[in-house]
């Protein structure tokens, strides 16, 4: 059993090291001066540390690691059965986006820093260059029918001068094409995908010099309904409210991401290397 | 100057009269709000590191109790014009809030 102390310092391992430095030490003693009335720190409180925390990263460090992967949020199995079906497609007709991204905010609950909204811009030169269309079916051709994304298609999106650090212990590498059934880079719809999303999740990097922020986004306004799946973003903040984002093809090191259980996550990268995460232990909070 | 949101608004208000530490803040911002507002930690530094940038409250000193860290924050002379000026609008606000009301016949 933690004592309040321990848990207030776990979660203030989440400041970057020169706020900690600066703040750390009354940041604590308010924590503890509040668990007096409450010594089990409540969610909420929690909460406004992991936001503040993040904004300070995302503010001081003004390069941010972007992974968004609702599936992987919610940890739960069941959501990679909402939205795959058996070959891996999407499969949203049947579900209300909103619900299903209330579920994955309510599953996490105690991570939840759903706080701030940021704007993904996506790079539409690279769109057109990639738009290939599937066959006997064009975007440009039927752009609301039978199009199907290419490969790569905003499944990593990435921020030139933003390297994606890779957290945890590695794993053997993995074939991204074709993917499996579940994996989540397969069922990513751009062309309905929001412009908004809402941070509902984050981690450290083993060093502690990066956060992996996790955007979650619900689509709306198209007939397809369901929650977008964005893999592998890497963003450079331009100011805490927006983040310039931009769809990466496998040749400049798309990443995939494939939910293995729980609560687990695997990055497999363009070479092949596989980057496991694990939302469940202290490593990352 | 931008008009201050409620949470920075109490926090004013609570150094208006003495210098506080940051729990001391808190338990302030509680009674000025008749308990309506509990801030929370991570709130009330993210608002403090706002009001130190903006040059509106500075650290008035540091002491240390029971082994940790008390800073005590108090209104730079700006922050004290600041707090003036939006407490004299909100004030006139409320006043014609409160004179419509009569007008439109709610008891105030």
């Amino acid at each position: 059993m933690k004592t309040p102390e321990q848990r207030a310092r776990k979660w203030l391992r989440l400041y970057p090291r020169a706020y900690r430095e600066r703040r750390g030490d009354e940041l604590l003693a308010t924590l503890l001066d509040k668990a007096r009335d409450d010594p089990r720190i409540p969610i909420r409180e929690i909460r406004a540390v992991v936001a503040h925390a993040g904004s300070m990263r995302i503010r001081q460090s003004r390069i941010v690691t972007v992974v968004a992967c609702v599936a992987m949020l919610c940890g739960l199995g069941a959501a990679i059965g909402w939205l795959s079906g058996p070959n891996g497609n999407v499969s949203t007709s049947t579900i209300s986006s909103q619900s299903a991204l209330d579920a994955a905010l309510m599953a996490l609950n105690a991570r939840l820093t759903a706080h701030d909204t940021y704007v993904l811009e996506h790079d539409q030169s690279w769109v057109a260059a990639h738009d290939t269309g599937s066959p006997g079916c064009t975007k440009a051709e039927n752009p609301d029918g039978c199009w199907v994304p290419p490969p790569g298609y905003i499944s990593a999106i990435k921020i030139p001068n933003a390297p994606f650090v890779p957290i945890g212990v590695p794993t053997p590498p993995s074939t991204r094409s074709p993917q499996p059934a579940g994996t989540i880079g397969n069922m990513i719809q751009p062309v309905f995908a929001p412009s908004q999303y809402t941070v509902v999740n984050s981690w450290l990097t083993n060093d502690g010099s990066q956060p992996i922020v996790v955007f979650a986004g619900a689509l709306a306004g198209n007939a397809e309904q369901g929650v977008v799946v964005v893999v592998g973003c890497v963003g450079t903040v331009e100011n805490p409210h927006t983040v310039k984002a931009y769809p990466t093809s496998a040749e400049d090191g798309a990443l995939s991401l494939t939910t293995t259980r729980g609560s687990d996550l695997t990055l497999t990268a363009k070479d092949g290397t596989v980057y496991h995460f694990n939302a469940s232990t202290d490593q990352y909070f | 100057m931008t008009e201050l949101r409620e949470p920075t608004y109490l926090a004013m208000v609570a150094l208006a009269s003495e210098p506080l530490h940051g729990y001391g803040i808190i338990k302030e911002v509680q009674r000025l709000s008749r308990g309506r507002s509990d801030m929370k930690a991570g709130t009330l530094y993210a608002l403090l590191d706002r009001l130190e940038t903006d040059g509106l409250v500075q650290v008035d000193r540091e002491e240390v109790v029971d082994g940790r860290l008390r800073r005590y924050y108090d209104l730079t002379k700006e922050g004290t014009a600041v707090l003036a000026d939006e407490s004299l609008h909100r004030s006139a606000t409320s006043r014609e809030a409160l004179r419509r009301l009569r007008i439109a016949g709610v008891p105030t």
